[in-house]
């Protein structure tokens, strides 16, 4: 009699335990999948108003829609990257891509090629810590070249004048957004130790780069 | 079997009674509503862009007993907290069917001003009986815009002169709401710097990737258990 209970109770905890098992397998892929698809192909830029930030969105009327930028090329670096053209996020910092592999154009600065200061950013790492598309920015030395392909198809080539690494907290932005004395395209990425506080990196690498032609 | 006079003119009278009162609520003629949308308007409107809709219009000739032709648009536009009506240029009206095309003369309402902006179309627009169309009203923005700034846009039923399209008689005008464009959104030109690593990120993702894991582990050892 005690036996045959034992057995009944066995049997209906092993009842009990298929479908929470096979509960906890789904949710293990399901946390797997999230994670890698945060880690590898989402970056979430907090952006101000998505109504400003898309492609679509109003842009700076001076600035025609063939005049954008839509490839940022670095030869050396082996570097051929698609451009968002995004605006700021909440807390009024320039947007960066929502992705690791694509770069940011601050829409509501400067064109490639025009007077004044275009700035592109890319991330350095992602979030599981392997390489982004500015991994290797800081190899970039003076006289390096860096090309756009603009959206209608024109292509600007420019060339380092200068690289600078700044505290996340303190950078000379006039100088890095608002230069009126040439044509720049300043590219900008993240460098050093995490900083849990400001959630940031410690470090910002900026190159500067000039209109050749 | 006779019925009294006095029944009769009584019932007579109140049977008139209703078909002149019915009457006076106009069920025949042109009619038209013209109503201001809300949406596509939830972003504040960006110094220096092109295209932006300032408001949408919703003509509904529901009830209308023939086609309604409307030549202009009178907008009135009231500005607030600093807003410049000059900010805004290059105004266009669309049907939103067919936005490739303006409907309003190119002289009129450019830019505009505050008040009645009475908005002359290119050629009359016939609205046929039982039909909705949505207009909307597009301008470019300059760099004037005026931060924190607000811009009300509404219509006042007497400055609408709708007719008849054949039979030219005045179309009974209603008119519903208004619109109010959000606060104006002025970019900055020098924006902080931009975020770009997201590393610090990579322990708190492994260990969640590793519990994934483990509790995969635990949800195979179960099953196993089981099928022994």
């Amino acid at each position: 009699m005690f036996v045959r209970t034992s057995a009944v109770r066995v049997q209906s905890i092993q009842a009990m335990r298929h479908p929470l098992a096979k509960l906890l397998i789904i949710g293990a892929v399901v946390l797997a999948l999230f994670v890698i698809w945060r880690g590898f192909l989402y970056a979430p830029n907090d952006l101000a108003d998505s109504g400003l930030n898309t492609n679509s969105a109003a842009v700076i009327g001076s600035i025609s829609a063939s005049e954008m930028p839509s490839r940022l090329i670095i030869p050396k670096l082996g570097i051929d990257s698609n451009v968002q053209r995004l605006g700021v996020t909440k807390s009024g910092n320039m947007a960066a891509p929502n992705n690791f592999t694509d770069v940011s154009w601050y829409k509501y600065g400067t064109a490639p090629g025009m007077t004044g200061s275009a700035v592109m950013a890319g991330h350095v790492d992602n979030a599981l810590g392997t390489p982004a598309v500015f991994i290797d920015l800081n190899k970039l030395e003076i006289g390096d070249k860096v090309e756009v392909v603009r959206a209608d198809g024109k292509r600007l080539r420019f060339e380092v004048v200068d690289k600078e690494i700044y505290p996340y907290d303190n950078s000379p932005l006039k100088r890095i957004f608002n230069a009126s004395d040439g044509s720049y395209l300043n590219l900008i990425t993240c460098q050093g130790e995490w900083v849990k506080e400001a959630k940031s990196a410690r470090y910002r690498l900026v190159i500067y780069t000039k209109l050749i032609e | 079997m006779k019925i009294s006079k006095f029944l009769v003119l009584p019932a007579a009278l109140a049977i008139f009674a209703a078909s002149v009162s019915t009457a006076g609520a106009q069920t025949f003629g042109p009619r038209v509503a013209l109503q201001f949308g809300t949406n596509g308007l939830t972003s504040s409107l960006v110094a220096s862009s092109t295209d932006a809709v300032i408001a949408r219009l919703l003509l509904d000739t529901t009830g209308s007993t023939e086609a309604v032709r409307i030549d202009s648009l009178p907008l009135n536009l009231v500005t607030a907290n600093g807003a410049l009506a000059s900010s805004l240029q290059n105004c266009r009206v669309f049907n939103e069917s067919n936005l490739s095309a303006t409907l309003n003369t190119s002289s009129s309402a450019t830019t505009l001003f505050t008040g009645v902006n009475n908005i002359a179309l290119n050629s009359s627009l016939i609205l046929q009986p039982n039909t909705l169309t949505t207009l909307s009203f597009r301008c470019d923005v300059n760099g004037t815009l005026v931060a924190g700034g607000t811009y009300t846009v509404n219509m006042n039923t007497a400055n609408v002169v709708a007719t008849g399209a054949s039979s030219g008689l005045p179309a009974a005008v209603t008119i519903r709401g208004s619109v109010v464009v959000p606060p104006v959104y002025v970019p900055p030109t020098t924006p902080g710097m931009p975020a770009t690593g997201a590393g610090g990120e990579m322990a708190q993702n492994i260990a969640m990737l590793v519990a994934s894991f483990l509790i995969a582990g635990l949800g195979f050892s179960s099953l196993k258990k089981r099928v022994i």
